[in-house]
């Protein structure tokens, strides 16, 4: 399907016409042989399915799949210009099939000065942490929720930005139903009180505010046609102290998700840290109720989203630790992370020649105790913790060691507590669905001579579940050499040895290769990727299995 | 110093003021009832309307007491120059009164070129076919043939909907040994001399359905009698002119495929209510016209649950 692309015409005359008005000098400008610049990136993937019983993966009709875009943005003085070419011809299994198609859903124009930015067209933007309003894009899941309206932001102060925006939002070719209206509005005032920052001091107010209008389609309920969030929040930070919040308030949004409460949502948000040399401590809690913000009432996925909630948990990286993730539960949880780390002085006993450094880190999610009461619109909530509903725990601790000038290595241990029924099925009161899970990885880096380097893990994990659908242990282990600047391979075999269904034990067997030369990035791989969940910042979408040849090239210019 | 206070008291104070705008122009809160009046179409205020909320359930619980079981819709094709069409009528008709009672409600839509009317003589002038049954024939037939059913609108084969009437008793036993999805509760109340009628239809998902449910409300008319061919009879005596033609599909309150129960998805345990106003053809027969009203998946076409109910 060919996307609903804009037309050009309007889109260019506009640019014509904010020109023509911003300023005389800007056209005095014009006349000048200065053309500007153009500037850009590139970046397509593409795989080549096969069928694969073992994992359940499967094949497609057209063979290969890929996604791709490429991104143009013209500048000159302090205007800008730009679009992006997107295709899915067809998308990569995993990703949205309203995707399918090509065209170009992002175009903006942009002009900027110290006191004044002007946008029209698509632009991305957050007030405060998010929980207001967040317009991003993450390829990984396969989100773009980016905003095509009119954006003003201002500073005429300084220390005082405002800004306020109106649009709609991307919803993959389309755009979204609700029509987005929104405000925010940040004093710093070690700006404007320079003597706060002579005496280190760095304090910061804000105060967001949003609405969406959508109609009320619905033959049956009386729902809110504007529905709005709105908050504020502060920091305070002195030398190595930092102390930040944020509270958001949602009015009654009867929506899919959240079956239709007219509850009103609200989220809280604390952040402490305490950073010195080799040493820094960041604490954190979260309490979120009823507050995820569509613009429209139908998405159950991970699309048209228009906050985000900051995730209070760590996002691992190493593959066997991704098994697991948490996926952020916008109708209700509570949650609080401890992250410290702890650099043991070089040339001392423990430390030894190079030093070490030790990250502890612990994280803790629970549900809230919800009773509905006389109406299934309506339910009442504590505002503590539900102690016998949780959703997740992670207990992890990393020792990273430089040996000598060659030869560092990092361990990590990672106990992690996973309520399956809340994180993958959704339902809040499942607590019998968990799973225990202990991993353990070795990696090492050795650097050969002519900018050689040789790196390796060893993975482990095992889990006690029980559950059927559970996929018991699994043993990995990875080789990658590289040559900087150019070359990079890599070797790894993921190993589901404990699967307690004696044939669904696969070897998820990868062979990678890269290429870089300039600012150029080619690609190559063979292997199987497994099911599961993929999680960035606590969004989640379900990746299928998959066995083929992945190409990706990128390139900026 | 003060005039850089100053004018960050305006600053503030500005974007107070535009904030509190949007605030209160932003904002909607309601207050309960969160259902709607359920007026539906009808207007506002209208007397028997009103009324016959009254006598309709009890809003909040409208199920409370009331035992769901499955029912089953055989929409029957047939034409009145289809001489092959009484024979499978009568066993729809057995279904109906004898096999499964009051659990299979039948629809018989007139429609192709054998219920074309004829356009001389005194025979076959009348005609039964609707705008809605044309979509549904068109929809589902893959050829101008009749007669032939559906069932629940569920596949016979891949895309291939029909069934000849001598599967129809085993599929009806075999749709009505399924659990029930869905509750209907009907309630009609007619204006004998308006001509008017009201229908509340009440609806309870027992699963989770998907935002593709919609409820379609029709009207049949029972017992109209007029001419009907029939090959099992001979020579001048195939032309029946005292057939009894049973439950007549005489259009839809909303729509051939009716309308969306909600914008989305339906949740398990949901109940809706919606409302029409019909003004009643003067050529039907009030006594013997009936509503049915049924909740289907709109996507895959197939009824999740069905229920009739007499206007009078």
């Amino acid at each position: 399907m060919i996307g609903k692309i804009p037309s050009f015409r309007p889109f260019l005359l506009s640019i014509i016409c904010l020109l023509a008005l911003l300023s005389s000098k800007q056209n005095l400008r014009a006349q000048e042989l200065n053309l500007g610049n153009i500037s850009g990136s590139f970046q397509t993937d593409a795989q080549w399915y096969f069928e694969d019983k073992l994992i359940s993966a499967q094949t497609v009709d057209e063979n290969i799949r890929s996604n791709s875009f490429l991104q143009l943005v013209y500048q000159r003085g302090d205007f800008s210009a730009g679009i992006r070419y997107e295709a899915y011809l067809n998308p990569l299994l995993g990703f949205r099939g309203e995707y399918q198609g090509q065209g170009v859903p992002y175009r903006f124009a942009n002009y900027r000065t110290d006191k004044l930015e002007l946008t029209v067209g698509n632009f991305y933007d957050q007030f405060g942490s998010g929980m207001i309003f967040r317009a991003y894009q993450e390829w990984t899941l396969g989100i773009d929720n980016s905003v095509d309206g009119v954006r003003v932001k201002l500073s005429l102060l300084p220390g005082f930005y405002v800004k306020a925006l109106t649009g709609r939002q991307r919803k993959f070719w389309d755009k979204s139903a609700g029509l987005l209206r929104g405000t925010d509005a940040e004093w710093f005032l070690h700006e404007s009180f320079p003597k706060l920052a002579v005496n280190k001091w760095q304090i910061s107010l804000g105060t967001s505010f949003m609405s969406r209008f959508l109609e009320d389609d619905d033959v049956n309920l009386i729902l809110p046609e504007n529905v709005s969030t709105y908050g504020a929040r502060f920091s305070v930070g002195k030398g190595k102290f930092n102390f930040n919040g944020e509270y958001a308030y949602k009015i009654n949004d009867p929506i899919n998700k959240n079956l239709f409460s007219y509850n009103s949502g609200n989220g809280i948000f604390f952040n402490a840290s305490y950073n010195t040399k080799g040493l820094g401590i960041i604490a954190t809690a979260k309490r979120v109720d009823n507050l995820d913000f569509r613009s429209e009432r139908n998405p159950l996925v991970e699309e048209l989203t228009i906050n985000f909630l900051p995730p209070t948990t760590l996002q691992h990286l190493y593959r066997l630790s991704t098994l697991y993730p948490y996926a952020t539960q916008p109708q209700g949880e509570f949650g609080a992370q401890l992250d410290i780390i702890y650099k043991i002085p070089k040339k001392t006993a423990i430390g030894g020649k190079y030093g070490t450094q030790i990250t502890f880190n612990y994280s803790r999610i629970h549900g809230l105790n919800k009773t509905y009461t006389d109406s299934i619109f309506k339910y009442d909530v504590e505002f503590s913790p539900d102690m016998d509903n949780r959703y997740f725990e992670d207990i992890n601790l990393e020792v990273s060691r430089k040996w000598s000038k060659k030869l560092k290595t990092t361990f990590s241990y990672i106990n992690l507590f996973y309520n399956k029924g809340v994180i993958e099925l959704g339902d809040q009161d499942n607590n019998q669905d968990s799973v225990r899970i202990n991993i353990a990885v070795l990696e090492f880096t050795y650097k050969l001579k002519n900018k050689q380097t040789l790196r390796g893990e060893l993975q482990g994990m095992f889990t006690n579940a029980k559950l059927d659908e559970d996929q018991g242990d699994w043993v990995m282990a990875l080789l990658e050499y590289s040559i900087r600047p150019n070359w990079f391979f890599s070797v790894f075999d993921e190993y589901n040895y404990g699967n307690p269904d004696p044939n669904k034990r696969p070897h998820y067997f990868n062979v990678n290769s890269a290429y870089r030369f300039g600012a150029n990035r080619v690609a190559l791989g063979f292997g199987r990727q497994r099911a599961g969940l993929l999680c960035v910042g606590g969004i989640c979408r379900v990746v299928p299995a998959s066995t083929g040849l992945t190409f990706s090239m990128t390139s900026t210019f | 110093m003060q005039t850089f206070t100053i004018m960050i008291k305006h600053q503030i104070s500005l974007l107070l003021t535009l904030t509190l705008i949007l605030i209160v122009a932003g904002c909607d809160i309601i207050e309960e009832p969160y259902l709607e009046p359920s007026l539906g179409d009808c207007p506002a205020g209208y007397e028997l309307a009103l009324s016959c909320l009254e006598d309709a359930p009890d809003i909040d619980d409208p199920f409370a007491g009331v035992t769901i079981e499955k029912k089953v819709m055989l929409e029957e094709f047939t034409g009145h120059t289809c001489g092959n069409c009484p024979a499978a009528s009568e066993i729809a008709v057995k279904l109906r009164d004898e096999t499964y009672k009051d659990r299979m409600i039948l629809v018989s839509v007139h429609e192709g070129g054998l219920a074309e009317p004829k356009t001389t003589g005194t025979k076959y002038v009348t005609d039964y076919r609707t705008e809605e049954g044309k979509d549904l024939f068109d929809f589902f037939f893959p050829a101008d043939a009749v007669p032939f059913g559906l069932i629940n609108r569920t596949e016979n084969d891949p895309d291939f909907y029909l069934y000849d009437q001598f599967k129809w008793e085993t599929v009806v036993g075999e749709q009505l040994a399924l659990p029930a999805e869905a509750g209907i509760i009907i309630t009609n109340c007619y204006d004998e001399d308006a001509r008017e009628l009201v229908t509340i239809v009440d609806v309870k998902y027992l699963i989770e359905g998907t935002d593709q449910e919609y409820l379609a409300v029709y009207l049949i008319e029972d017992e109209v009698v007029n001419w009907q061919k029939d090959y099992r009879l001979s020579g001048d005596q195939q032309d029946i002119p005292d057939y009894h033609h049973h439950d007549i599909f005489r259009g839809s309150l909303n729509g051939t495929w009716g309308r969306p129960l909600s914008g989305s998805v339906v949740p398990k345990d949901q109940t809706y209510r919606v409302t029409f106003c019909h003004d009643l053809d003067p050529e039907f027969d009030a006594a013997h016209c009936k509503i049915v009203a049924f909740v289907h998946n709109f996507e895959t076409k197939e009824i999740r649950q069905v229920e009739m109910a007499l206007v009078q």
